[in-house]
Formats: structure tokens, sequence, C-alpha cells
């Protein structure tokens, strides 16, 4: 049985997945799922999952839980600090995937919720340094998304 | 009172025998002048010992001998303690200033005492110390030493007690913050007018333009603040929408037309914090107008969301009891779920209280009406008894205090005293006649005196002149209520303008929503069958045709992309991502999966799109580090917010002057919104389902599936990425050495100098995602700011040079190009110069716009490569794929 760490700020993917997917694929998973940074690590600390999903938008965790230096943020945008936050929650499946990278075992499937099919050179980028991230495209379907988890 | 004997002592051994202590005074001092820099501590603290000692023989001469002895002996020790700081001499020179009836230097030293050495002052003492103290306006102080006066004297007189009294109420007034700013000017006022008249023909932009310059010409002025806050939530400006509304608050902090929807507009945004602050807003609105039923339901859903089952059941407590029954069930499921979570565990800590941050005022009435406010939270008949006494107190000193007539109509319409009430309310008005509130209370109150019908209205009028929105409400009802539709339509109407989110705004809506219909009804009752047969097509295509689509739109204003880019990361993400992963799975599992199967999927479908409760034996969630959190309460689920987020673009358009048709032109939007209106229409077959699929039967399920699959359509993959790619094309603009040398030479022209020597080195190709024009105003402003620099330090005719080059955001892999542009003028340029509030205006406009593109601007030294450049600043500009 294939694990798969989810991670997002509420249980709407963990729901989906786990309610909605084709039997053969699901039985054949074991969601866990992470709201956050650290909680990701803990999960990872306890056991290497084969595959991770990543939601991208987390506007509803307090800005402590957010992965990404929000002090260097708000210098970088001129001590605008409503602006960093904003950014750190509507980027937080970069930043998290960012942070994970170094504990992610090598290969794995990667899915970030966020349609990169139009933008092939920033995914390039991105997979320098976790070579088996994809991009979930907008409006794809639970098989679909199971099919990149490698379920 | 003690005598320092032991100094006297002491000072008397240090007078040596058969001197003349004059004598050996001057002889002393002389000697100490002359050792003072060798060891100038000890030397002093002889030489004061020595006049100490001095004094004390003067007072021991007979009066007869020395009338003056007493004013001798005083100068003596005032020498001493100007030699040393000995907490014996400052005693002994009280001392003396009390003997001789020297009230302001016994004052003054009691004072200093008090502070150094409490223990030893006695009861006469601190008497003066606490009359001082009240002289100064510190009854904190005051307080303390009539406490320790009464402890040393064993009782209070009653004199005291009462003098107590009024000083812990004068203390706890000046901890209470009271906003006051001056009634705004005539041309404020005139500013603000023509500004209502802009917003009613529909020009916002000058409506924006009027309501700011009424502001920054008598800052405070509530009703165009409310006016601003309207306008800019209306066009999706929430940061600026924040500003205005908590300018209104600032001067009037129950206006609860700028509780309510700055409450909304913070609960949006990400940070805890400010939703901390929301939570406070709406509570406080709730306090000051608990009528109306719909901000009880907010509440509700907001400590819901927050997490406080308890605070959410009691707000929903109070909303079920002012409705009727029919909108009290549709509340049961969130009730049902409150009180689950209620049994179930602890709630979150509450958000803290506001700082109360005491303003300044110059009216001399702010004391006493601070006591009045201290007296009327006492509660009891005495204490609103001392309040308006100090009411009185205030309106005598300065009746242009509107704020003190207001809280007197407060206390009397409490006491019944209706007259007392109208009286105050009309002196208040009378004080500052630019304020909404006191009219309104005014109207509120002759609405409900039998026979003065007319006269409310008429206060209403003039409460509405003042920009008050419940006026508009109010008169709007009257209005339909006399059958003057035209009339109630205009003022409806002007209401979802100026205050889409008041709590009037629902009903104003109901109402042109029903005139609408009816006008739709009577116009198809009258129409002949020729005309039917001549309309009917005209309706089907006219909707159709009309409008432009978004492609269309962005295309003739591409500046307009900034407001549209969230909007559409909101379609993309909430409706397509999310509805992609939801539907088409959920419509196989309803098709193909056993009862329970069927039960679960549509119990989720319910929760997910239209944010209603699931029932109990649901199958539980995954495990995670710390355990799932439940899924976001009262949001309306996806399908609502997917159409408010339409709508938005919609009304975004409309306040641009554009008509988007989303509904039936837009090749992407108006799927997406059939989609919706298809989920819609199957909510009732997923209830039948969710609850009982056997009952429901196969033809519900198969409508479902149907709707669901079709749906899912709608929400094509497709879709995402042509929104995407429409952003990205109205908004590219490529990065032209020639265009940007081009705008150098103008803005030198403007200033009559010669075109400066001008670098560019870029690579082909790159795009940035900031419209053209906008990418000119920030080249235009940073050559003016450095051409101006170079003539302000008569450098010499200027250097510049651009260097751009493409890069990526090194987390989110975003393209990026970088653009310095740097300058040889010896003149600095910080990063605090541009974001300063201080930052001079062009330089401003700079960081506004890149801001408004996600950008960031930054200055500072050149990179080395620029050689004989002394200052860089530096644009990081989001860029197109296949670009950088």
């Amino acid at each position: 049985m294939r694990t798969v760490l989810l991670v997002e700020d509420g249980t709407e993917y963990l729901e989906a997945f786990e309610r909605l997917a084709p039997a053969a694929e699901a039985e054949g998973a074991r969601f866990v799922r992470a709201g956050s940074l650290s909680e990701a690590r803990a999960l990872l600390a306890r056991g290497a999952p084969d595959a991770v999903f990543l939601d991208v938008v987390f506007d509803r965790v307090g800005e402590d839980a957010l992965a990404g230096d929000l002090a260097s943020l708000i210098a970088r945008f001129g001590g605008d600090r409503r602006r960093a936050v904003r950014h750190l929650a509507e980027n937080q499946g970069f930043y998290l995937l960012d942070a994970l990278a170094p504990a992610l075992p090598p290969g794995i499937p990667v899915v970030l919720a966020y349609d990169l099919d139009v933008e092939p050179q920033r995914l390039a980028a991105l997979r320098s340094r976790v070579p088996g991230l994809v991009g979930l495209p907008d409006g794809a379907s639970l098989s679909e998304a199971l099919a990149l988890l490698g379920c | 009172m003690g005598r320092p004997d032991g100094a006297r002592t002491r000072a008397r051994r240090l007078v040596p025998a058969g001197v003349a202590p004059a004598a050996f005074v001057m002889a002393f001092v002389l000697a100490a002048a002359l050792v003072v820099p060798a060891r100038p501590a000890r030397a002093q603290e002889s030489c004061a010992d020595t006049l100490a000692a001095e004094a004390e023989e003067v007072l021991r001469l007979p009066a007869t001998e020395d009338p003056d002895r007493l004013v001798r002996a005083r100068q003596l020790v005032r020498l001493a303690r100007a030699l040393s700081g000995s907490d014996d001499l400052l005693f002994r020179a009280l001392d003396l200033a009390v003997l001789a009836g020297d009230e302001a230097e016994a004052t003054v030293l009691a004072r200093e005492a008090a502070a150094r050495i409490p223990q030893r002052l006695g009861r006469d003492e601190w008497l003066l110390v606490a009359r001082d103290a009240e002289a100064r306006n510190d009854p904190r102080t005051a307080l303390l030493a009539y406490r320790r006066y009464a402890l040393l004297a064993r009782g209070v007189p009653a004199s005291l007690e009462e003098r107590m009294k009024r000083l812990v109420a004068e203390e706890e007034a000046r901890k209470i913050a009271v906003p006051s700013f001056p009634p705004p000017t005539r041309a404020a006022r005139r500013a603000f007018a023509e500004g209502k008249d802009a917003l009613a023909r529909g020009d916002r932009d000058g409506a924006r333009r009027l309501l700011s310059h009424a502001l920054a010409l008598s800052p405070g002025y509530s009703a165009a603040a409310l006016a601003l806050g309207g306008l800019e939530a209306g066009a999706g400006r929430a940061q600026e929408a924040i500003a205005a509304y908590r300018e209104a608050l600032a001067a009037e902090p129950d206006r609860v037309e700028a509780l309510l929807p700055l409450s909304s507009l913070l609960w949006e945004e990400p940070d805890r914090s400010l939703k901390e602050e929301s939570l406070r807003l709406l509570e406080h609105a709730l306090v000051v107008r608990p009528e109306p039923a719909r901000p009880w339901l907010t509440a509700a859903e907001r400590w819901a969301e927050w997490g406080d089952a308890a605070r959410a059941l009691d707000r929903l407590d109070a909303y079920r009891a002012r409705v009727p029954a029919r909108e009290r069930r549709a509340t049961d499921a969130l009730a049902q779920r409150l009180r689950l979570r209620l049994s179930a565990g602890s709630a979150p800590p509450a958000p803290a209280e506001a700082d109360s941050a005491p303003l300044d005022s110059a009216s001399p009435a702010l004391p006493s009406y601070r006591l009045a406010q201290v007296y009327l939270a006492r509660g009891d008949v005495a204490s609103e008894h001392d309040a308006l006494a100090a009411l009185s107190e205030a309106e005598r000193l300065d009746p242009g205090f509107a704020l003190a007539h207001d809280l007197s109509a407060t206390i009397l319409e409490r006491r019944g005293d209706r007259p007392g009430a109208e009286a105050a309310l009309r002196r208040s008005i009378a004080a500052d006649p630019s304020r909404a509130t006191p009219r309104e209370r005014l109207a509120r109150l002759l609405s409900e005196e039998p026979g003065r019908g007319a006269e409310a209205e008429a206060a209403w009028r003039e409460a509405e002149r003042t920009g008050s929105r419940e006026a508009l409400a109010v008169l709007a009802r009257l209005a339909d209520g006399r059958g003057d539709d035209a009339e109630a339509r205009r003022l409806y109407a002007r209401l979802l303008v100026e205050a889409p989110d008041s709590a009037g705004a629902e009903e104003a809506e109901r109402y042109l929503s029903a005139w609408r219909r009816d006008r739709q009804r009577l116009a198809a009752v009258a129409a002949t069958a020729t005309l039917a047969a001549i309309l009917v097509p005209l309706a089907l295509v006219v909707p159709r045709r009309r409008g432009t689509t978004l492609s269309g739109w962005l295309g003739k204003a591409p500046a307009d992309a900034v407001a549209v880019r969230p909007l559409v990361g909101r379609l993309r993400h909430e409706t397509l991502k999310h509805g992609g992963l939801l539907l088409r799975d959920a419509a196989r599992r309803l098709r193909d999966g056993d009862e329970a199967a069927r039960r679960d999927a549509a119990g989720l479908l319910l929760h997910r799109l239209f944010g209603e409760a699931e029932g109990d034996g649901r199958p539980g969630g995954g495990t995670g580090a710390a355990g799932a959190p439940a899924a976001p309460a009262g949001t309306g689920g996806l399908v609502a917010e997917s159409r408010r987020t339409l709508d938005s673009l919609v009304a975004s358009a409309r306040e641009r002057g554009v008509t988007l048709n989303a509904r039936y032109k837009d090749p992407v939007l108006a799927p997406l919104g059939a989609a919706l209106r298809g989920l819609e229409r199957v909510r009732g077959p997923l209830r039948a389902l969710a609850s009982d699929p056997e009952r429901a039967g196969r033809r519900a399920v198969d409508a479902v599936v149907q709707a669901l699959e079709r749906a899912a359509q709608g929400m094509s993959p497709a879709a995402g990425a042509h929104l995407g790619r429409l952003l990205d094309e109205a908004t590219a603009t490529p990065v032209v050495p020639d265009e940007i040398a081009r705008l150098l030479a103008a803005a030198a022209s403007e200033r009559g100098v010669p075109v400066p020597p001008f670098e560019v080195t870029a690579p082909d190709g790159l795009r940035v995602r900031v419209p053209r024009a906008d990418l000119a105003t920030v080249f235009r402003n940073l050559f003016a700011n450095a051409l101006d620099a170079a003539r302000d330090a008569r450098s010499g005719p200027p250097r510049l040079a651009l260097l751009v080059e493409a890069a990526r955001d090194p987390v989110t892999g975003q393209a990026v190009a970088r653009l310095v542009l740097a300058d040889d003028v010896p003149r600095p340029l910080t990063s605090e110069m541009i974001h300063g509030r201080a930052a001079e205006r062009g330089l401003g406009v700079v960081a506004d716009i890149v801001r408004a593109h996600e950008g960031l601007v930054t200055a500072g030294p050149p990179p080395a490569s620029l050689r004989g450049m002394e200052k860089a600043v530096v644009l990081e500009l989001p860029a197109l794929e296949g670009t950088a």
C-alpha cells in the first residue's frame, strides 16, 4: 500500500481522495494529512511517504503556521507586512516544497496543486530541486490526480 | 514630625570650639573649593555638614538676638543642599519651610520627599503633596497622597471622602479614548456633496477624488470616509476601503455603518490579528445596534469559523430569536453542529480587547466628558445623575463639543426623558451639523412618537444629506409605503451603490429584484402575440450580444488586469481546481456506488458545494499529525463562493464603465456560470439522496449525475489556462531599450536640459507582466527624479545606465525581470525614500505601480558592472514564461 502525504490547510483534498476516489486506486493508498510545515516534518520523521501532494493557497491558517522566512519577506517588500503574509499564504505550496525538498526521498512523485502546464520553464527550474515534481492541471479529476501520485 | 537629631549632632561636632561659625564656614567653603577637583564628593559632603551645623546654631539663637534667624538658617540649609543630596537635609529644608509658613517651597520639597523618603513624611506633608498633585491634574498621585494622609490621620473627613471619590473617577476617565475632530470645513462639505453627486452619476473616479479631497481638508469627516469606504469596497480595493472605514470609526466609534463593513473586510484578510479585530468590531456593532437580525447570524458564522462554538451558539440563538420560523429552520444544521462541537472540545482564546489609547483633544470639555463616561459605566442611578452633572459642565465649558450632547441624550432617553433627549440631540446637531449620527437618533426618536411622522421624515432627510445610509433605507421604505415607486427605487439603488455591505443593502436588493420581476411580468402581460414574436428572439439575442468578453475588456484596458487578476486566481483555485477534483468522481460514485456510497457522496457534495453541515455517521477523515480540522464553516460552499467571484468580476467591470457579458458571451465565464446554475438546481435532489437514497430513487440519481457531469465540462481543464493566458497577454509588455530611451529624452525635454548619455544592456524578447502605460509611468518618474537630482546637486549633466536581466524567484520559480537603473548623480537615494511616508511624489507613484503589479522596487549602491555610477534603483517585475 502506498503512503501519500497530503499537506493542506483544510481537509478538502483528504476528503475527496478518501471518499470519492475510485475504489481500485484509493484502496491501494493510505493518506496522511499535515496542516503545516511542522506537521509535515513530523510525519516525514516517522517514515518516508511514497508520494506527496501539496496544496498551494493556505489562507485559513495563522501567519505563525506558514512556512517561509516572513521577516526577510517583509524586508523584501519594503516593510509591507500585510503583503508579505498574503504572499506567503498564496504561495505556501511553493514554500512548503522548498522547505521539505531536502527531506523528501529522491525521485518520489510530488504533486503541487498548481497548473504548471503553461509554464514549463518554471517547472524545470523547480524540478532542479525536486525531480519528481508535477503540477496539477486545472480541472483535473481525482483519478488523474491519483495517477500523478503513482496510485 | 520627626527631627534629624543625628544630623544636627553631627553638624555641631564639625564646628571647632572658639571659632566664629560664619568665618569658619567661609574658610571651609574656600578650602573645599580648592580641594574639590581632587576629592570632590567627600569635600562637598563635609562642607554641607558644616553649613547644616551652622544653620542649627543660628536657630538656637534667641529670637530677640536675631529676628531673621529662621531666614538665615533656611539660606544655610539651601546652600548645604546645593552641595549634598542628603535625605536629612531635604527633610530639614522641608521642616523649616513649613515652620516659616512658606507653602510654595514646602510643597516643592514635600513632592521631592514623597518620592525619595515617603516613610518619613507626616500627615501635613502628605496633605501638601496631595493638593499639589491635584493642582497639577495628577489624580493618581493625589489619591495616593490622600490615602497616606488618611492612614496617618486615622480617618478621613467627609469632605475629603467626596474628593477622593471624584479623583478615582478622574483617574479612570483619563484612560478613556475620546475621538475629537473639529467639524468639517465648508470646503470639505462642498467636496463631499460633489463627491456624492459624482457617485450618483456613476463617475466613480471623480467621486473617489472628491471624497478623498474632503477627507484631506477635514480629517475625521466621517460621512466622507464612510462614502469613500463604500466606494472602495465596491471597487474591490479592500485596503483602501479598510483605511476609509477606519477613519470613519476614528471619528465616530459607534457608527454601525462603518463597523459592519470594516468587520467584513478584515475578516477576508489572511492575517489572524485582523480577523480578531474583525470579531471585536462585529461584537461592538451588536452592542450598539442589537435590533437587526442579520449581523447576529454573521457573528455566529464567524465565531464558528474562529472555533469558538460557545460564542457562535450564543449569537445564533440571538439571531433565531429575531427571525421567523422559516429562517430559523435554515440554521438548524448550524446550531446542531455547534452544539456537537461544544460538547466535544474547548474554545480557543477570545480575541484580546483593543487598546484604549487616549487621544488628544483641544476641547476643554474633554475631562468632564470622560468623567461622565466613567460614571455612566457604573450603572447605578446616583452615578447616572453624576454623569449628567459632568456632561452639563462639559456643555458649559464647550457648547460645540457634540459628543457631550450625544451622551446626555443617551442618558436622558434611557431615563425616559424623551423631550430632554430630543433637546440634547438638537444641541448636538447645532454643535456639529455635519454628523449623521445625532440626526439619525433624532429621526428615530421622532419616529417613535405618535403624530410626529412628518417631523421624523424631515429629520431622516436631513440625516440623508449628511451621508446616513440608514436614512436612505428608511426614506426608501417611506416612499414605497406611499406608493412613490420611482423615489423608492432611486433611493434603494443609491443605497446599493454607496453602501453595498450595509444592513439595508439586502433589503434594497430584495426590493429592486421584486421590482424588476414585477416589471418583467407586466411587460409580458402587455405584449401582444405579434410583439412577442418580435421580442422573444430579441430577448434571446440581445443579452447574448451586448457587452464584451473578458478578453475584449482587458484588450481595451490592460491596466484593469490588476483588479481582475486576484478574482481570476480565486476562480482558478477555488472553482476549477476544487470543482474539477470533486465533480467527475462524485458523479461516478453516485452512479456506480451502493446506497451507503451514494449517501456519503451526496453528503460530501452538499457540504462542499453548498456549505451544508453533514449528518452523523459519515466516514472519518484520514490520520494526521495533529488531526484534520473541520471544513470551513459558514463559507456558503463552492457554488456560492464562485458565484460571488463571478459577480465581483462583473461588478468590477461595471465600475470601470465596461459591461462584461459573463453570462452569455464570454467563452470561459459563460460555461462556468451555467455549470454553477446547474449545480444550484440539484441541491434539492442531493439533499434527498443524502438523507435516504433508496427513497430518492434512480431518477434523482440520474438528474444529479447529469448535472455534475455537465458542470465538470463547464469547469474544463482548458478554462484555467485560457484565463491565465488572457491576463498575461493583456499585460505583457516587451522591454525595448529604444522606447525607454525615448522616455528619457522626453523627461529631459520637459526640463529643458540636454538628453544625458544612457547605456542600456537588455536581453532580446524579455516581456514583463506590467501594462505598457504603467511601465512608461515608472520610467518617466525615475528619469525625472534622476534629472531633478542632478539639477539640485549642480553636478553637471548626469550619466545613466540600465541593466536588464532575466531571473527567477528562488522559491516559487516564477519568471522575473530585474531592471537596474543607475546614475552618477552624487545624491543619496534609499529604499526608505521610495517606500517611506515622506516619499517624493514621483517615487511614491513608482512604488504604488510596482506594488500593484506584485513587483518590488529598492534603491542602493549600483552593481560592480556599472562602473562610475553612484546609485541604482532596482525593479523586480513579474515576467512572462519563456522570456526569463
